[in-house]
């Protein structure tokens, strides 16, 4: 007699069929082959014991990994002081033109980190070009985004009837906001905190923009080493440093966080209407986040319209009619390329997780390993590997496409599994009934349902490919430059008619990312549409 | 929603993409061109290769092949990509790598030798750094310590003329260096000081840093960014070359009767650049020839006055006005192609460690 299964056995057995098969495949051997393969190159043929030694005992290194804490810390702190009033406006009040604001303060997070730093040299005076507070500024820029999105969420969901309740059993405002506020929301800032800290941790683009030379995280020294010296040994053991202090942090970190007090869980009720009494104070957040926004990104657009101090369109000449534009056309190419393969292999990792439990679990744990390993080590890893006999794909166009994979595969993973989710099981049932074969379900139910976040994920691997610069500055080549290796470039020479040159492009590259976001945006709106039909 | 509706849509927005991505990949694959046209040479050269616009012109009549030049940034900037690209170039001769790089060049076997025809007219103490024809010598100059002139004398301060003098209280925050992981004349500057100094080299950059140094990416931005001379900067004492001062003079409009700025003779390091095949050509025939007009007296006597460097062909006439402000230093600081090649890495790794960290 046959045993009898538990429902969740037998979902697993029904569904380890050929086309998970054939998932869990492609994304093994994808991330094998360039992932773990590039890493494995740097540290078996690379790597010298005596170099571990050498470089963890030079008291310069420490320094370097002093430095790369203190600033992200600092970056961290100035964008939840910036950040604050706008996410409780966001989080807490619905009025007109908040979706819009929520979408602006996206805008910064979407935009390459080298057109932010182009951006903070734009509109900052000399005296500040190559200074911490303009390192801190720009990091702060383009995070508080994150801090928008996660702890406003979370705020959006707060049951504001209990900060009542305590308010009329006698608690004062600052008591209320600490026992029943900080304890629902601290999970959500500590979580937000995480995501910033990497970004600043592992900066590279804008310490290379707006700090100088003599400003070095541990990312950018990596780059120092191994391009500069020519010492790839040594970089190899610094990436790995790296890692071993993001795994530290991140666990420190969300101990800390903990997890959310029970007791206070509660239905959430949609965001009140804004009170008359904070209108004034509302516009006036409104107003200043938005030109916090704004003026740097216009201040690209004007400095790309002069040259020195005359009003010129030569820089947007030069870069729509000479060899500027071919890396016009390189981006676009590896951003469409990483935007396919991207959401190919996202679909395929979400498929696994979502229909497998055991692998499932391992592999969305896994799939956030590649955020982990930084572009340049990556971009290292890759150049001394393909390069020989067939294998030499290093002047191949799509190579910085692969590249730009693995910083665009996690977010997609991570938007695709709850949508996934979330396909009500009827459907598939219904379709089951009907005598439809699995591959037929994909395509006619789960791939029709996640039409829009398809799309979605296809905006953000194009805005993370457009404004990739790590892996980039490494593997792209002449001819065939992206636009922010181009802007980097530009910018390190002097000249009117250069600095032109790198704001227009810079300019161009804003329209590009913001096309992204807006597609990201519109897509994710038809689909909440939808879902209340 | 309307679910047909929906899906036209769709349908029309993948169509787009799809059309999008064709028209991008069919731009490329056209600009591959086919191989009966004549041969384009890629010339990768660094920021400062600005000969006469049009000298080609006499060496495409000749040989009927195209010279398309490719600059991409500093000279350390352009021998790390041919390293990382080494067998499979971006181009198909390169224009700069010097002395003090070219050590890491030839370690990771950039270039396919070729013994030029005009080999015998080379200067023979740059031929040597070469033994085996790896790359030809093009030019040479010196890298030193220039200063603006007109800023000491309206101070009335004393210029600095040796290494050891900047590190005087006087000269506090006054220098600004082109970083040396990165420029070439940076790295020139690093090994100045190194053969200046020997030993001391380290206290010396130590010294350096408490006095206000400023180091930046590139020597463009060091020169024409804050150099009083040549920029609205602050820094009136810069690294750059010891033709540098006949530059200033050449360029201006009118014409100064002396030169604004000055180089100091014992800080001078010798470079010699050269220019090499690189491996993995599909043009290796073509590029000989390339490398034979490089040094030919067409090409050689057209470099002192617009890049400001000695020809290397012994044939080659200087413009007199060149000679006239121009400082040679007769016993430049050297050191030797063997212990460039052996300490270049440690040496940098121990100047980033002191300066950049």
């Amino acid at each position: 007699m046959m045993p009898r299964l538990t429902a969740a056995q037998r979902r697993e057995r029904v569904t380890t069929t050929r086309v998970s098969q054939a998932a869990i495949g492609m994304v093994v051997v994808w991330f094998a082959v360039f992932l773990v393969t590039p890493l494995g190159v740097l540290v078996t043929q690379n790597l010298e014991w005596a170099d571990i030694q050498r470089v963890l005992s030079d008291v310069s290194t420490w320094r370097v990994v002093w430095f790369s804490l203190w600033q992200s810390m600092l970056s961290v702190a100035a964008t939840f002081v910036i950040a604050a009033p706008v996410t409780w406006l966001v989080g807490r009040y619905e009025f007109r033109g908040r979706r819009p604001l929520r979408a602006l303060t996206t805008v910064g997070f979407l935009l390459p980190s080298v057109v932010v730093g182009a951006a903070f040299l734009a509109m900052l005076p000399r005296s500040m070009h190559s200074s911490i507070v303009a390192v801190v500024l720009a990091h702060a820029y383009f995070n508080v985004a994150v801090v928008v999105r996660v702890v406003g969420s979370r705020l959006e969901t707060l049951d504001i009837r209990l900060v009542e309740a305590a308010r009329v059993l006698g608690a004062s405002s600052p008591v209320a906001m600490g026992t029943i506020v900080w304890p629902l929301c601290r999970r959500a800032v500590g979580s937000a905190a995480i995501v910033i800290f990497l970004y600043c941790f592992t900066s590279f683009a804008v310490v290379r923009v707006l700090g100088g030379p003599t400003r070095n995280t541990i990312e950018s020294d990596i780059a120092l080493r191994a391009f500069g010296i020519g010492d790839i040994s040594g970089a190899t053991v610094l990436a790995f440093l790296q890692v071993a202090l993001i795994v530290a942090v991140v666990s420190i970190v969300q101990r800390a966080a903990g997890r959310e007090p029970s007791h206070l869980r509660a239905a959430a009720p949609s965001p009140e209407a804004l009170p008359q009494r904070v209108r004034g104070l509302a516009l006036l957040v409104v107003t200043i986040t938005s030109a916090l926004i704004a003026m740097p990104l216009l201040a690209v657009f004007w400095r790309s319209a002069r040259v020195g101090d005359e009003f010129s369109l030569e820089g947007w000449r030069a870069v729509l009619t000479t060899s500027l534009f071919n890396s016009v056309m390189a981006s676009l190419r590896t951003a469409i390329l990483t935007g396919v393969l991207g959401v190919l292999l996202a679909a395929a990792t979400a498929f696994v997780v979502v229909r497998m439990r055991g692998l499932g679990r391992v592999l969305d744990s896994a799939s956030v390993i590649p955020l982990a390993v930084s572009p340049v080590t990556l971009g290292l890893g890759l150049v001394v590997t393909f390069d020989e006999s067939w294998y030499d794909w290093r002047a191949a166009w799509w190579f910085v496409a692969v590249a730009h994979t693995m910083s665009a595969v996690p977010l997609l993973v991570r938007v695709l599994v709850p949508a996934w989710r979330s396909i009500p099981s009827r459907l598939h049932e219904a379709a089951t009934v009907l005598g439809a074969s699995e591959f037929r379900r994909l395509i006619d139910v789960d791939v029709r349902y996640l039409k829009r976040t398809f799309v979605a994920g296809l905006g953000l691997a194009v805005a993370v490919s457009l404004g990739e610069f790590g892996a980039a500055s490494i593997l792209s080549r002449r001819g065939a430059e992206t636009m922010p290796v181009a802007v980097a470039r530009l910018l390190e020479r002097t000249g009117d008619l250069i600095r032109a040159q790198a704001f227009a492009l810079a300019s161009l590259l804003i329209v590009f990312c913001v096309g992204a976001l807006l597609v990201v945006e519109s897509a994710t709106a038809g689909r909440r549409h939808a879902g209340n039909r | 929603m309307n679910n047909e509706g929906l899906r036209i849509r769709l349908r029309r927005g993948v169509t787009a993409v799809i059309a999008v991505a064709g028209a991008v990949v069919a731009s490329t694959l056209a600009a591959c061109g086919t191989s009966d046209e004549p041969v384009t040479l890629t010339l990768l050269a660094h920021d400062s290769f600005t000969p006469t616009e049009g000298i080609f012109a006499s060496f495409t009549a000749e040989t009927g092949i195209q010279v398309e030049v490719v600059r991409s940034g500093d000279a350390g900037t352009l021998v790390t990509k041919a390293v990382l690209s080494a067998g499979n170039p971006e181009g198909d001769v390169l224009w700069g790598v010097d002395n003090t790089l070219l050590s890491r060049a030839l370690d990771a076997r950039v270039f396919v030798p070729y013994r030029t025809v005009h080999h015998d007219d080379l200067d023979p103490e740059a031929v040597t750094l070469a033994p085996a024809n790896e790359v030809t010598p093009v030019d040479s100059g010196d890298v030193c310590i220039n200063y603006d002139k007109q800023w000491f004398a309206d101070r009335e301060i004393a210029p600095p003329l040796t290494l050891r003098a900047l590190t005087l209280p006087t000269y506090r925050d006054l220098l600004v260096i082109p970083n040396p992981v990165s420029s070439s004349p940076g790295l020139a500057f690093l090994l100045a000081t190194i053969a200046d100094l020997g030993d001391e080299w380290q206290l010396w950059w130590k010294s350096m840093r408490d006095n206000g140094v400023l180091v930046v990416e590139s020597w463009s931005d060091a020169y024409y960014g804050h150099f009083t001379a040549a920029s609205d900067g602050d820094r009136p004492i810069v690294v750059s070359y010891a033709t540098s001062p006949p530059a200033e003079v050449i360029f201006a409009d009118p014409r100064p009767s002396e030169a604004p700025t000055a180089a100091a003779a014992l800080t001078c390091l010798r470079q010699y650049e050269f220019a090499g095949i690189l491996r993995g050509t599909k043009h290796e025939a073509e590029a000989r020839r390339l490398i034979d007009f490089l040094v030919s007296r067409t090409f050689q006597e057209d470099l002192p006055l617009t890049q400001f460097v000695w020809p290397i062909n012994k044939t080659a006439t200087v413009p007199q006005e060149f000679l006239d402000y121009s400082l040679r230093p007769e016993r430049p600081l050297t050191i030797s192609r063997a212990a460039i090649a052996t300490n270049r890495a440690e040496w940098l790794e121990q100047f980033s460690s002191l300066m950049l960290r």
